[in-house]
């Protein structure tokens, strides 16, 4: 599938202010399904340094910005074509072992109640292998959470939706992750681009990785109830929603900043 | 049978001879006036530390005693190899981690034990620093348990503070009593900044032709060791910058200074891992270098110590140390491990449980002395709780026998009295390794006390290391 990414992030500021430098990460993962066919990041005014590699193959670049007027934007123009591989992540320059992601952080701790959970569906699914335990968990974690916005923040953590039964994508990610690393299975946030069915807007979307011994990282999408496909589009992943910011902002002297994001996903005809 | 360093069966030690003529030569009250003139000394100079209680710190001075720790020079060679054998393997350890891995492949060391834990940072997998070193600055904390045996407490191997305590010993004892001085035959340590600045040279990286800018990064003047930043910086030449004196712009780091924009090389940081770079660790800290992690892994700045040290000198790595030696050199230890029992093992949790009573058990990610329960001089209720703790959480504690830490004679109200020492030397690791010929020697003021720490009533010692 061809897709066709416009993604428009723009910062305006009360006055002015000295410095501001960014950590941005908007650049599709290097794996065999996603090949790209031009990419682009404008920051406007801003001084860009080399991009790289990170350890866990996510793509970097730091941009700098001195005497910032009113407002700043980032700009992030691209094509890809993407191929359906059921969710299996291959091809990925990545140097971490897969146990580091075994680590839990303040979005991801499994309380009582996500133990509880997950404890359950582990009984259920005790004749079954770890990765067919895991499409339970992901259809678990779908019926169980009701997909709604403006109920949790960017700083909800896992078990506060637990007992909430409401999020969004975010939201059913962290929970994923939490109920995974519980029962014993690597789990990381991924943070990209997805075209939906229905209509062709949408915002960027957060889902899930797992891994599995022999088989390798595997991705999930539990506000979907899939396995990532070719309408899936990988930008970078990390322990959780904060680790995996696509854009990392650090203001010297700022003032209150608003921001507002515009993004489409298309499809686009075979080029 | 707690070995006292100056007084062995009954007669006074060869290298502690002239130090006891010299103690016992103070007039009655003399030697209490000149103990009160060291302390004021020290105030007049500034050397406090914080201590961090009920949030808030407070500034507290280090008691300094003023007999000297004394070592011959053969007794140094044995410290010196054994520290150099130490960090030169902890150092093969910290690049192997972070790139081959092998010692996990090879199964001498648990790989969850090395991935799971917080001090291994997953971003700098597959970075090779300048010269393939991460920890340039180690100080190795080191006990005497008789006459011929030293062994290591633990390792210190991210930004290990106390150097400028040691200088600071030597520069009061030889104003006030140059005399001794003359009459001793004493190792200079008065090179210390110079090797560091070498050191910090040594390792700027491959891209930096002239002579290396370096800093000293400090998070300012409320962290406990303020005065050591500042001291260092001084004594090298070198700026002491903060956070906020610092930027980056494609890649390279700048420090600002009233001609405008100067280029950084080094960066000897004394700020935790976690708060050096927002856009990459801890996105609420404002102390450190926005940008500074990517300048570093594009070759345009060193940072010492590199991120992610604190692997090597985790208390739950400790005792794989002569493991660790074994492997990386094929080595006998010289300086031997403490016996340490990991709680996460189940057969060593049941023996520490069952003998809590007569061991000390640290919380793996504890320091200072925090956290710890000495056996044998906890009460029933203190030892109910701990083992309570233990049991909840084993993986996060380590036992270790109650160790018979030497003496040395210390100056109290009740005249002259055995004191329970130990000794952190200082070794830096550039271009070449050097260990100081001297060290900081931390003293537990109270009687049979075995806590030394500085924010537990530790004191402080001048430490001589004699010439042949």
């Amino acid at each position: 599938m061809y897709l066709k990414i416009n993604h428009i992030t723009k910062y305006k500021y009360e006055k002015p202010f000295l410095s501001l430098t960014q950590a941005i990460k908007l650049f599709p993962t290097n794996h065999k399904d996603l090949k790209v066919i031009k990419w682009n990041i404008t920051v406007k005014n801003a001084s860009i340094g080399e991009k790289i590699i990170e350890s866990n193959g996510d793509q970097i670049v730091i941009a700098h910005t001195s005497k910032i007027n009113k407002s700043s934007e980032i700009i992030v123009k691209g094509e890809v074509k993407t191929s359906n591989n059921n969710g299996k992540i291959s091809g990925n320059k990545e140097k971490i072992n897969p146990l580091v992601y075994l680590r839990e952080t303040e979005l991801t701790k499994a309380d009582f109640g996500i133990k509880r959970f997950v404890s359950k569906l582990l009984l259920k699914n005790k004749r079954k292998n770890k990765l067919s335990f895991a499409h339970s968990l992901n259809s678990a974690i779908y019926d169980y959470i009701e997909y709604s916005s403006g109920t949790s923040d960017i700083s909800t953590p896992a078990k506060d939706i637990y007992s909430s039964r409401k999020g969004v994508c975010q939201d059913f990610a962290h929970l994923m992750i939490s109920s995974a690393i519980y029962a014993g299975i690597p789990a990381r946030y991924v943070m990209g681009y997805f075209l939906p069915e229905n209509t062709d807007t949408e915002a960027t979307h957060a889902w899930v990785e797992l891994y599995f011994k022999n088989v390798g990282w595997i991705a999930f999408d539990p506000s979907n109830n899939s396995s990532t496909n070719e309408r899936y589009l990988r930008i970078c992943s990390g322990f959780d929603s904060i680790s995996a910011a696509p854009i990392k902002g650090v203001a010297i002297g700022s003032s209150d900043e608003e921001l507002d994001v515009k993004i489409s996903v298309q499809q686009i005809p075979q080029q | 049978m707690i070995f006292n360093e100056m007084i062995n069966n009954g007669s006074i030690r060869k290298p502690y001879k002239k130090i006891d003529k010299w103690i016992k030569s103070f007039a009655e009250n003399s030697y209490e006036k000149k103990h009160q003139e060291a302390q004021r000394i020290f105030k007049r100079i500034g050397i406090t530390f914080s201590v961090y209680e009920k949030k808030s710190p407070q500034e507290r001075m280090i008691p300094f005693d003023m007999v000297p720790r004394i070592f011959t020079s053969n007794e140094w060679k044995l410290i010196e190899s054994g520290i150099k054998q130490r960090t030169k393997a902890l150092n093969l350890f910290l690049y192997d981690v972070y790139n081959d891995a092998s010692i996990i492949k090879e199964k001498i060391i648990p790989a969850e034990l090395i991935y799971k834990s917080r001090a291994f940072e997953s971003s700098m997998v597959g970075f090779s620093p300048p010269r393939k070193i991460f920890s340039h600055i180690s100080g190795i904390d080191v006990v005497r348990t008789s006459l011929n045996k030293f062994v290591v407490l633990e390792d210190n191997c991210r930004t290990p503070s106390g150097v400028s305590y040691m200088m600071q010993n030597r520069e009061i004892m030889m104003t006030m009593f140059p005399d001794l001085f003359n009459d001793n035959s004493i190792e200079s340590i008065d090179d210390y900044p110079v090797n560091l600045r070498k050191m910090l040279t040594s390792i700027a990286p491959a891209s930096c032709k002239n002579e290396p800018v370096i800093v000293v990064l400090t998070p300012g003047s409320y962290n406990s060791a303020y005065y050591e930043h500042s001291f260092l910086a001084d004594l090298m030449g070198v700026e002491l910058v903060q956070g906020e004196d610092l930027f980056t712009e494609k890649d390279k780091v700048y420090m600002r200074t009233v001609t405008g924009p100067k280029k950084v090389d080094v960066i000897y940081r004394r700020i935790d891992d976690n708060y050096l770079d927002p856009l990459c660790f801890d996105q609420n800290s404002l102390i450190g270098v926005p940008g500074v992690m990517n300048a570093y892994k594009n070759g345009n700045v060193t940072i010492c110590s590199a991120p992610g040290c604190g692997i090597a000198d985790d208390k739950a790595i400790y005792s794989y140390v002569p493991d660790i030696i074994k492997f990386y050199l094929s080595e006998k230890p010289i300086l031997e491990n403490v016996k340490t029992w990991n709680c996460s093992k189940e057969k060593d949790l049941k023996f520490v449980l069952q003998n809590i009573k007569d061991l000390v058990v640290k919380e793996v990610h504890g320091s200072g002395g925090h956290g710890m329960l000495i056996g044998p001089k906890a009460t029933k209720n203190q030892i109910k709780i701990f083992t309570k703790k233990i049991k909840n959480n084993p993986q996060k504690y380590i036992a270790q026998p109650t160790l018979d830490l030497s003496t040395c004679p210390t100056y109290t109200s009740n005249g002259m009295s055995p004191r329970h020492v130990d000794l952190r030397p200082f070794c830096l690791m550039g271009r070449e390794m050097n260990v100081i010929k001297g060290a900081l020697t931390r003293v537990a003021l109270k009687e049979n006390s075995l806590i030394v720490n500085s924010s537990q009533g530790g004191g402080v010692k001048d430490t001589w290391v004699l010439r042949k």
